[in-house]
């Protein structure tokens, strides 16, 4: 199930609330949440609940193994079970495919792919599990002794699907013991609105727009065009997986979560550095606690650490040649910038920054878009202009002038003018002047996004037998 | 304190109300804008709900019956309206339909995205007649939208033509092998009809010329191939009333000038216009209409006018097979409202038989899709025994029906689109050799399932590259 979906809104979530909040015991909460959250995975993929529960279990026990012998050598067998199970999984169903492609390449052999279908959120949740049996080695986080406490972090439907990657350490409190305020809950009916209007208002517009020039034959397509594409892609991959956080983080605080944020406005970035502190932080700081820092960190053998980590992260986004080269992409331009170019953009006005910045982070995006890389080579030819394609047509001129409000919407939302616009009025407003105005805000939001998911259902034929 | 609470309360009522609502409202079976049959209710049973079956059907059963899902279209298409500045000459309406963007091993974002603009599957149209032919269908109403774009043009839509030259070179060679493996024929004509991007828009916005397509497939033609200019006499009178405003078909006007060029190939004195019964059907709206649903359109609603010839027909479809005629008429003059274009022949069978009164000898196959059948209503007035062929339904084989009824000529009626689909020129040489319906006709049905896909993803890389 995803949360853009009226199955989600009119049914799943008003029953979860209902049965949630009818019981007192938060025992009973924690059961509640679990059976919904497994309903929730299942919806998908049924086949891959199994896997969920055993990978679960397998580091459950981990947990308790390792704080069994804490402090002493054989605690790190725990650490490497939960290691050699998590990414075994990861390896077996989601680069499988990928190893055996590029080893029958370079062998000349003709071993048949496995074929796996890729469990929903099973990168999100290994890494979670990772997290926490890492943290309970270092003594970082108690252990949880109750399995249903555990499967609940792990199996939260809230970020189970596609993040934020939850550290136990965040909500390991929460887990026992939450408190419901009315404070909570209505900001998070505001940030659940505000995330859903922007999956369903921006991110899947920008994708319609872009797969109207990136989807077709390249060969008519115009360098214009192609700009347009990609920063429409730009703008989708944005909304679409902030607008998942921020439902995810609203939900929380209905139900009395509190994750951390998983992005910042990274299109305002002044470097790529600085976008990647903003961009799916779950994830950075995951590599960086994790990999970067036990390499040696700036310490020692720096080049060799940042290398891994950019491609570890690019391979982290999908098993193909050209995530990992989106990867190793970032990981260069941030090698250059920490050498040399920071000192040079300090010096560089604010606005050429920005200029900067956007233009790698879109080339980026082009990077990830097409994992052909014949393809990727012919388009960034075109829209560079080393080809004899248009500089223009009717097409792109068309697109930008109908959606141009929607575009100006979708530029004003990847800045925080909302956040700074809401601190204002904290500042100079009486509370219910501000509510009201919140109110009118997430019913509009929760209405045109309603309106947008239903809109997209209508499927007219243009054949039919009289 | 209890401003902060109205947006909480508001929110859970509205959502709970809408769930509730949901079961208790009627269902509606079909979808007139639409012209499809919604989603019903799934079997519950475990096989389904472990395979996602269920879960799947339910999402689509939930998405199709939700709750005042025509007022939530409407609003959506006004949104959609304001979001940029409307060029009120010209709109471009792309959808991109049946993408199946191969989707690389991330579980990262953009999955439910692509789902999204998935929509349903082709395969729920309203097939109310004939069961069987459920998967021809989906090709068919993959030839229609694997184009890529309708443009409203001056209140009239009107779908963007792209050819190739191989697609054309293929029909024709697929001619040619009638010629030389049917005997006894006289004459084998061939008409390519324009869909009229040619005539209404300007040249700017349409990306292939038809003029030059349909000049291209016939000097491809053997000359013993007797070639329709069916072209010329339409652009002679295209500011008459001879294509749809807001149907992808030609008029019955349209279709009397097309007739009239082919008696002057075939060597027939043509019945002028006055001397026919002229009929007209108020208040069309077409097809391309519930594409779009642009406003603009409706202002210019169309009538299906139609022209009767004086002479006495009797009128027999084929559900199956060759044999077991049942009676019908050629005119369904019941036909109303959307469906208005089905006064032409009533339905597209598989195969029709038309005696007329005339006695010269002379009996034509027609072999049509559905623009053919505006055109057929002519030819009883100068062939004593017509036959007509629709091409996605017949499953007989042509050889036996010629040789059963002493078929004299045969001509191939198609719209541009239809002969630069790769699926036509599949069916239409399957037909030359097709197995005995009787025997194996359970086993041409699977068959014949399975080539489809694959002729299907063919259609569709070729419509694309253009």
């Amino acid at each position: 199930m995803v949360f853009s979906s009226l199955l989600f809104l009119f049914l799943f979530l008003p029953l979860n609330l209902l049965i949630y909040y009818s019981v007192k015991n938060s025992k009973i909460k924690n059961i509640i949440l679990v059976i919904f959250s497994l309903i929730f995975y299942a919806w998908g993929e049924p086949i891959w609940i199994g896997l969920l529960i055993f990978s679960a279990f397998i580091d459950y026990l981990n947990g308790l193994f390792i704080n069994k012998y804490l402090g002493k050598p054989i605690a790190k067998l725990g650490l490497y079970s939960t290691l050699f199970f998590n990414l075994g999984f990861l390896f077996t169903f989601k680069y499988s495919d990928f190893i055996v492609e590029n080893f029958n390449f370079i062998f000349s052999t003709n071993f048949v792919k496995p074929g796996f279908l890729l469990p929903i959120g099973i990168s999100f949740y290994s890494f979670q599990t990772i997290s926490y049996t890492i943290d309970v080695y270092k003594g970082e986080v108690k252990v949880q002794k109750s399995f249903i406490n555990f499967l609940l972090f792990v199996s939260l439907f809230h970020q189970l699907v596609a993040g934020p990657i939850v550290r136990y350490s965040h909500i390991t409190n929460e887990i026992k013991n939450r408190l419901f305020s009315w404070v909570d809950f209505s900001n998070g009916v505001s940030r659940f609105c505000m995330g859903l209007f922007k999956k369903v208002c921006i991110a899947n517009i920008a994708g319609s727009i872009c797969l109207q020039f990136l989807d077709e034959d390249l060969s008519s397509l115009s360098v214009l065009g192609g700009w347009y594409g990609i920063i429409m892609y730009s703008l989708q991959i944005y909304f679409d997986f902030s607008g998942y956080s921020d439902m995810a983080i609203g939900l929380g605080w209905m139900f009395g979560f509190h994750y951390h944020e998983n992005f910042n406005y990274p299109y305002i970035s002044k470097s790529i550095t600085d976008f990647w502190r903003r961009w799916h932080i779950s994830l950075s700081t995951f590599f960086r606690d994790y990999i970067y820092i036990p390499l040696g960190g700036n310490k020692k053998h720096f080049i060799r650490n940042i290398a891994i980590v950019w491609t570890l992260t690019g391979l982290w986004h999908g098993a193909s040649w050209n995530f990992i080269f989106w990867g190793m992409y970032f990981g260069i331009i941030l090698l250059v910038e920490k050498l040399i170019l920071n000192k040079i953009l300090n010096k560089t006005p604010t606005i050429l920054r920005h200029v900067y910045t956007l233009f790698f982070i879109v080339i980026g995006w082009s990077i990830f878009y097409f994992t052909d890389i014949k393809q990727l080579l012919l388009f960034l030819k075109i829209i560079f202009g080393f080809t004899q394609n248009q500089l223009f047509d009717f097409e792109v001129q068309n697109a930008f002038i109908e959606n141009i409000y929607w575009l100006i919407l979708a530029v004003i939302l990847c800045c925080p003018i909302y956040i700074v616009v809401q601190e204002k009025m904290q500042f100079y407003f009486m509370n219910p002047i501000k509510y009201s105005v919140n109110l009118v805000l997430d019913i509009t939001f929760f209405i045109i996004s309603v309106s947008l998911l239903v809109g997209s259902t209508y499927n007219p034929f243009i054949y039919f037998r009289f | 304190m209890k401003n902060f609470k109205i947006n909480s309360i508001l929110f859970f009522t509205i959502i709970f109300i809408g769930g509730i609502l949901f079961f208790l409202l009627p269902k509606e079976k079909i979808s007139e804008r639409e012209k499809r049959k919604l989603s019903q209710l799934p079997a519950l049973n475990l096989k389904n709900i472990f395979s996602g079956k269920f879960e799947s059907e339910f999402d689509n059963y939930y998405n199709d019956n939700f709750i005042f899902r025509n007022h939530f279209i409407t609003i959506a298409n006004h949104i959609k309206e304001n979001f940029g500045i409307k060029n009120n000459e010209i709109r471009l309406y792309s959808k991109p339909r049946n993408i199946k963007k191969k989707i690389k091993k991330t579980d990262f974002v953009l999955k439910d995205s692509v789902q999204d603009s998935n929509g349903l599957k082709p395969s729920e149209i309203t097939n109310e007649t004939n069961n069987e032919s459920n998967n021809d269908i989906d090709s068919e109403s993959n030839n229609y939208e694997n184009i890529k774009s309708v443009i409203v043009f001056k209140k009239r839509a009107i779908q963007i033509f792209g050819g190739s030259k191989k697609m054309m070179s293929k029909f024709a060679s697929m001619i040619h092998k009638y010629k030389t493996e049917i005997n006894g024929i006289k004459n084998i004509y061939c008409m390519a009809i324009p869909v009229g991007s040619d005539f209404y828009l300007p040249p700017k916005f349409s990306k292939t010329n038809e003029q030059n397509s349909i000049r291209y497939l016939y000097q491809n033609m053997d000359t013993s191939i007797r070639c329709i200019n069916a072209y010329d006499e339409l652009a002679n009178h295209k500011s008459e009333y001879i294509q749809f405003n807001t149907d992808h078909h030609w008029t019955g006007r349209g279709a009397y000038y097309a007739y009239q060029a082919f008696c002057k190939t075939a060597g027939f004195n043509y019945l002028p216009i006055e001397k026919l019964q002229r009929k007209v059907i108020k208040n069309f709206l077409g097809t391309l209409y519930y594409y779009t649903l642009s406003e603009s359109l409706k202002e210019n609603i169309d009538s299906v006018e139609y022209f009767k010839i004086p002479n006495l027909t009797k009128a027999y479809y084929f559900n199956e097979g060759i044999s077991n005629a049942k009676p019908t008429k050629l005119y369904a003059e019941y036909a109303r409202g959307g469906n208005s274009y089905g006064v032409f022949l009533g339905s597209d069978f598989p195969l029709m038989k038309i005696v007329s009164d005339i006695k010269n000898g002379r009996k034509i196959l027609q072999i049509k899709d559905s623009y053919g059948n505006a055109f057929a209503p002519f030819l009883p007035a100068h062939f004593e025994e017509v036959y007509i062929i629709d091409y996605r339904y017949f499953n007989g084989n042509i050889k036996e029906l010629i040789k059963k009824y002493g078929i004299t000529d045969i001509i191939f009626s198609h719209n541009i689109y239809v002969i630069n689909s790769s699926f036509t020129t599949f069916r239409e040489t399957k037909m030359l050799n097709s197995y005995n319906q009787k025997n194996t006709s359970t086993k041409t049905k699977s068959i014949i399932k399975s080539n489809n896909n694959k002729s299907i993803d063919k259609a569709d890389s070729t419509s694309q590259k253009k």
